[in-house]
């Protein structure tokens, strides 16, 4: 089960990436902070825009997205 | 509403077990507009500006995010991602729905099923939830442009858990059945909405025939030159025939039919001088 007790505001969406180690290139999309020429990719091989970006899940640090097809996996998951 | 009182020191957070961090406190919240390193907020919510943070702290709080929480079963989570997931648990698919998307499942392409699935969200949720039913009916349509709205539409009006069923019994029936034909079927209707009629038991011959031709004319203001009349039983596809039939004759209209058969029917009408 999925829990979600550790939330971060919009204003916090940079150090959240730091804390992961990850940046955002110069179009806006995720990135490895030591490899600016990857993009870190959700599960499903997709990019990730910041904008789109909802947060990291459990286990092996997936990275996911905010729209309704990304979400509702995680709402399946929680308690 | 800020609580002063029995501020932790950075210490007691940083090199504790998360799970004790999350006895204390219901919520961690990481928040740039905070304005010291940590501050309390009621309903045990523990306010973190990662910002302020030194090297070393950043360091700490990082790895009991990265090797006690995530490994843990937490999800770091944006605050807003987090309501509309909570939104989208309280819209989820309950049993009946279940059954209906696993019969879906072998019939129509991943994609419809996924977008049904969360069609269903929308459905269960449109009473209380006009903002969180819009957000995730853009990303549906963002997803699937050519067919995402119109599905919704679709589900809300009942035509997957009624008339889509019926028409796969009508057409599994069928000696010369295959499942495809059933499948483009429903991918025709679907993409097909904006200019297609549902033929109903409601309707007087008159009152269809009167619909028909409203519709045929609005769609030629807007170009689109055909109009897809789609009925289901021996009682809607005779009325409809009768009605077409007519409307061959008094009003020019031209019909083709995809197919026609005893249980159901599509014909696909427009006025003879119309572009094809």
């Amino acid at each position: 089960m999925a829990e979600l007790k550790i939330i971060f505001e919009e204003n916090a969406k940079n150090d959240v990436l730091e804390i992961f180690g990850k940046n955002v290139d110069e179009e806006g999309y995720l990135i490895e902070a030591d490899n600016q020429m990857q993009r870190v990719l959700t599960k499903k091989g997709e990019e990730i825009h910041i904008s789109e970006w909802a947060g990291v899940t459990n286990g092996s640090e997936e990275f996911i997205k905010s729209d309704a097809f990304s979400l509702i996996v995680l709402a399946k998951k929680i308690r | 509403m800020k609580v002063e009182m029995n501020l932790p020191s950075l210490k007691d957070i940083i090199g504790v077990d998360i799970k004790d961090i999350l006895s204390r406190f219901n919520i961690i919240k990481i928040d740039r507009s905070v304005h010291q390193k940590v501050e309390v907020k009621e309903g045990g919510i523990l306010c973190v500006n990662y910002n302020r943070l030194d090297i070393n702290e950043k360091r700490e709080f990082g790895d009991l995010i990265r090797k006690q929480a995530i490994p843990s079963n937490h999800t770091v989570i944006e605050a807003k991602a987090k309501e509309k997931t909570l939104g989208i648990k309280e819209g989820l698919p309950k049993s009946t729905d279940n059954e209906l998307l696993e019969f879906y499942r072998t019939k129509l392409p991943p994609e419809y099923v996924d977008a049904l699935e969360i069609a269903m969200v929308i459905r269960n949720k449109k009473q209380n939830d006009q903002q969180g039913v819009k957000e995730l009916k853009r990303d549906v349509k963002s997803k699937y442009p050519k067919f995402g709205s119109n599905l919704c539409n679709l589900v809300s009006e009942g035509y997957f858990h009624t008339h889509f069923k019926e028409l796969y019994e009508s057409m599994s029936g069928e000696e010369d059945f295959e499942m495809k034909r059933y499948t483009e079927k429903i991918k025709q209707i679907v993409v097909s909405l904006p200019y297609t009629i549902f033929v109903n038991s409601y309707q007087t011959e008159e009152e269809l025939s009167g619909f028909i031709l409203y519709k045929l004319g609005k769609l030629q203001q807007y170009g689109t030159h055909r109009l897809l009349v789609h009925a289901l039983n021996i009682e809607n596809v005779k009325k409809a025939q009768d009605v077409i039939n007519e409307l061959e004759t008094t009003h020019s209209v031209k019909v083709e039919y995809d197919p026609k058969r005893r249980g159901y029917m599509t014909a696909i009408l427009r006025f003879e001088n119309s572009a094809v």
